[in-house]
């Protein structure tokens, strides 16, 4: 059991990780981008057409894509203070909860931003300059959060292995 | 026979205009108008400026029943009316008053689609735009070249076309962009000016009103929620929606003219109106938007010719009909003003 | 159950769950998704929940937040920021509190261009908060000051929050930038009193450096030429409407990793760890940023603001006594939900009862501009703490709430004396037309 689990905990930790870099490479891009624009604008009085919208959405790549590895290395804030002075069994019995809690959000927002991305597709719906689809955006939010979700569920199984040990 | 209701039917209104806006001053008196004709029994909660759904997202928020009823711009969802695009377009609107009327009879002649999803309640749109920089003047059709100009929709798309860059945004976010330097204008109506402040930052004006387009706002209601509501509150809904048109379209037409007289009390403004020569060349830089949208839209199965003729004759005929400027102004400052904060 | 009450539930569960340690962005979210389920109705809920996260994380006045992180993460590991503090240690750090005075004037003068409270907190945050426990200052100080400081921006103009209140009465934004000014260096100076205090009664807290010539200063000084000229390319760009504060962090961030790689101190490995920080950082923000939207649509649902509002307008009480409850609400309502949101529902209502009891309506500007900075640092919604708990990682949350207070009770000192002497806020603004 332990083992299996470990395995898993690796697996969903290395996809965290390759996720991140790709939040990393929507980074670099957007870097790239607005120095590129800056110097259009300001030399050659020729902005790049649809810069900021494109930015705009690499924010979206940036964030979601880095939410699950954010998570394994423990980079969400949470408040400690109380939950610390509790003896052990205690403190893993209010993981778990805290787990199924993030599990029911993460996995609510995969299937409404899918939804969403789809009454888009649907409707059409393009950015006002570029005429850019959103919902391939939306789309990858929904992906993001299943990570999340994995991430979030070998921590539950963990947390319950540790609430139930005698 | 109407069964009398048990419990007051509680609805919210999401708008994008800011509280103090006429606009907003008219939603809250068509509240207290709904609720009065309806002894009661409909109570609207109005959340002004965004606070309950984003500018952007004020249509689909309708669709979901995040607010009942919503009001916002069209053209902040490209491409989700493209039937009613074309409203958009420069028809030579010469207000506010005109465009709104023609907007609605639009909607009541062609029934778009693309509104299945919602009830409409009726539409209002602005006087033609024209162009405010912050500090480069715009004489000539040269020196639209490398501005970066807030502008949404067909606005936007003309702006492309005669040399500039659009930049998306929504009119509330418009004064910080300029303020920061963001962007080096807008493509606007006038009524920015004094509806949002603009007048502060904004230092010149061009006047292109041949190139003019207009913005379709709509103003729709959640479609469980309108089934539900008894058949004698949906005729009182109908009876006030028919009065707001003429009230919105009055306000834009308003605000056309005391935008103007408020942006020349500031010192150093300045507008500019194009000589004709220098129109035309605006006219025949502007005229691939009205093109490619025609085919387009042609091509998606519309038939163009038709609704770009009606709409022709239909500004024709509500030109003939408009209330002067001067009308529209005297009516706001006896009805509307009072009720705006001061 | 009317919704106010089922607001004052949410509330209460939402502290609840996060003292539970369940993250804050997290419960926000989720606490708001239940509340206007239940409001509404839960297909409106569900929607709500994934357009306000999409519409926060695809904003792109929010994308300076990574860029100015990125741009000190990349000073960080090239060492820039380092140098920078050495400097300023000779320069600075025979004085009590030298450091720390020194990083609340630059916080100020970022805070005053970049006019994001949060992504100033995360910028001088990710250069200043290493360095100044490499000088052994002390936690809640450090992290106290910078979670200040960052604040000043909203009162040092541009700022969104006087555009806002601006358009939402009618007053003139230009006025209201100008009254901002006075105000904004009385805070700095509150501050840096608060800090020069604190270092007086336990000089433990920061550590005096070793007396130094000006010779040393000298030399110092050119250690950090390189890291002041991208301030001051950053920070006058911003000032001249040269860029938009994105583009300023992406010409700093650019500019920073030009230094790094000329100078030969940025690695690949350093490259990749200022990568992962920025993204660490971002996300982290970004979400609390997000799960507060969600909450702030649910409490506005709720009508709290409103009845509120409502409740102050009908009390028979003397203006003065108006006048503390009505900063008393505002300062409890920023504890729960961002200020702009909190603003556009209230002023409305608040307004013409202020006007009726004939205060100014730009000092009363002023006054919300200043109570909303308290509620950027107040618990348990306070964005700027948890991004400075973000990257002071090692500092627990409630050290950093210790180290605040001192400087909350300067924002209140402060507005005690704009109330008791409004022409701080009002003497400027009528020397201008508009
Ligand atoms: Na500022
Ligand atoms: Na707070």
């Amino acid at each position: 059991m332990r083992d299996i689990l470990d395995r898993l905990e690796r697996f969903t930790n290395l996809i965290s990780k390759w996720l991140n870099w790709v939040a990393g490479i929507g980074l670099v891009g957007m870097l790239a981008l607005i120095v590129a624009d800056v110097i259009g604008i300001k030399l050659f009085k020729n902005p790049i057409p649809g810069a900021i919208e494109t930015v705009a959405f690499l924010g979206v790549v940036i964030t979601a894509f880095a939410i699950a590895y954010t998570h394994v290395v423990r980079g969400h804030i949470q408040v400690e203070f109380f939950v610390m002075r509790l003896p052990e069994r205690i403190k893993a019995i209010i993981a778990s909860f805290v787990f199924l809690l993030g599990i029911i959000l993460f996995a609510v927002l995969a299937w409404r931003s899918y939804e969403y991305g789809m009454v888009l597709q649907r409707t059409g719906e393009v950015s006002m300059t570029q005429g850019i689809p959103f919902y391939p955006f939306v789309h990858a939010v929904a992906f993001s959060c299943i990570p999340v979700c994995l991430v979030l569920l070998v921590e539950l199984i963990k947390s319950v292995l540790k609430a139930v040990k005698r | 026979g109407e069964e009398e209701p048990t419990e007051v039917i509680e609805l919210t209104y999401s708008n994008f205009f800011p509280p103090s806006h006429l606009h907003s001053v008219l939603v809250d008196q068509f509240c207290q108008e709904i609720e009065e004709r309806t002894d009661g029994w409909v109570k609207i909660t109005h959340y002004p400026g965004g606070s309950l759904t984003p500018a952007a997202g004020v249509y689909d928020g309708v669709v979901e029943g995040i607010s009942d009823i919503g009001m916002s711009v069209l053209a902040y969802n490209m491409g989700r009316f493209p039937t009613t695009e074309l409203v958009d377009l420069p028809h030579g609107y010469p207000s506010g008053w005109v465009a709104s009327k023609v907007a609605n009879d639009y909607y009541e002649k062609f029934k778009p689609d693309e509104f299945n999803d919602v009830h409409v309640l009726y539409f209002h749109a602005h006087g033609p735009g024209c162009i405010l920089t912050v500090d480069k003047p715009v004489r000539t059709l040269e020196d639209m070249q490398g501005l970066v100009l807030r502008s949404t929709g067909v606005g936007a798309k003309i702006a492309e076309a005669l040399g500039a860059t659009g930049y998306a945004a929504s009119q509330g976010e418009a004064y910080e962009l300029m303020s920061k330097g963001v962007i080096d204008g807008s493509v606007t109506p006038p009524e920015v000016l004094k509806g949002w402040n603009q007048a502060e930052i904004v230092k010149y004006l061009t006047t292109c009103y041949d190139v003019g387009y207009t913005a379709d706002m709509f103003v729709v209601m959640n479609k469980a929620k309108w089934e539900s509501l008894p058949d004698k509150y949906k005729k009182v809904f109908n009876e006030v929606c028919e009065e707001w048109i003429e009230k919105h379209a009055k306000v834009w037409s308003y605000y056309d003219k005391i935008a103007l007289d408020y942006f020349m009390t500031f010192p150093g403004r300045e507008v500019i109106s194009l000589s004709q020569n220098e129109m035309a060349r605006w006219v025949a830089a502007a005229a691939s938007v009205k093109n490619t949208y025609m085919s387009e839209k042609g091509a998606m199965g519309l038939d163009v010719e038709d609704m770009e003729e009606y709409l022709n004759d239909r500004v024709d005929y509500w030109s003939d009909r408009a209330p002067t400027a001067e009308e529209c102004v005297e009516w706001v400052e006896a009805e509307v003003l009072p009720d705006a904060p001061q | 159950m009317s919704s106010v009450t089922v607001g004052i539930i949410g509330i209460v569960i939402l502290i609840v769950i996060f003292l539970l340690g369940m993250p804050v962005g997290f419960s926000m979210a989720l606490v708001g998704l239940a509340g206007f389920c239940y409001l509404v109705s839960p297909q409106a809920g569900l929607s709500m929940l994934a357009r306000d996260i999409f519409a926060t994380l695809s904003s792109y006045s929010l994308t300076v937040i990574p860029m100015f992180i990125f741009m000190g993460a990349i000073a960080y590991a090239s060492g820039m920021s380092r140098r920078l503090y050495d400097a300023g240690y000779v320069i600075f750090g025979q004085r009590r509190g030298g450091l720390a005075i020194a990083t609340i004037a630059a916080c100020a003068g970022f805070a005053a261009m970049c006019g994001s409270t949060n992504a100033t907190a995360a910028a001088m945050g990710r250069v200043a908060l290493p360095e100044m426990k490499r000088y052994k200052y002390d936690d809640s100080l450090a992290t106290g000051c910078v979670a200040a400081a960052g604040s000043l921006g909203i009162m040092i103009p541009p700022s969104t929050i006087f555009i806002v209140y601006g358009i939402l009465t009618e007053q003139s934004i230009g006025k209201l930038f100008i009254a901002g000014v006075l105000p904004g260096l009385l805070l700095a100076t509150l501050f840096i009193a608060v800090v020069f205090f604190l270092c007086l009664r336990n000089p433990k807290l920061a550590p005096v450096g070793a007396p130094t010539t000006w010779k040393d200063k000298i030399a110092g000084f050119t250690g950090m030429i390189e890291m002041l000229a991208l301030f001051i390319l950053v920070i006058g760009g911003l000032f001249k409407g040269l860029f938009s504060p994105t583009q300023a962090g992406g010409v700093g961030a650019a500019g920073a990793l030009i230094i790094g790689l000329v100078r030969r101190q940025l690695t690949w490995q350093g490259f990749l760890f200022a990568i992962k920080d920025t993204l660490r950082i971002t996300c982290m923000v970004m979400v609390i940023v997000a799960g507060a939207t969600v909450f702030g649509h649910f409490i506005a649902i709720a009508k709290i603001p409103l009845v509120l509002s409502d409740w102050v307008a009908g009390l028979p009480l003397p203006s003065m006594a108006i006048m503390g409850i009505i900063i008393f609400m505002y300062l409890i309502g920023g504890c729960f939900m961002d200020a702009l949101a909190l603003i556009t529902l209230t002023v409305p209502i608040i307004y013409p009862l202020i006007m009726s009891l004939n205060y100014d309506p730009i000092w009363f500007g002023v006054i919300i501009v200043l109570i909303t900075e308290m509620g950027v640092i107040t618990p348990p919604v306070g964005v700027n703490v948890y991004v400075i708990k973000g990257i002071a990682e090692d500092v627990p949350l409630e050290t950093i709430f210790k180290g605040i207070i001192p400087f909350l009770i300067a924002m209140i000192i402060a507005a005690i004396i704009l109330i008791a002497v409004p022409q701080i806020a009002t003497i400027l603004p009528s020397f201008t037309k508009y």
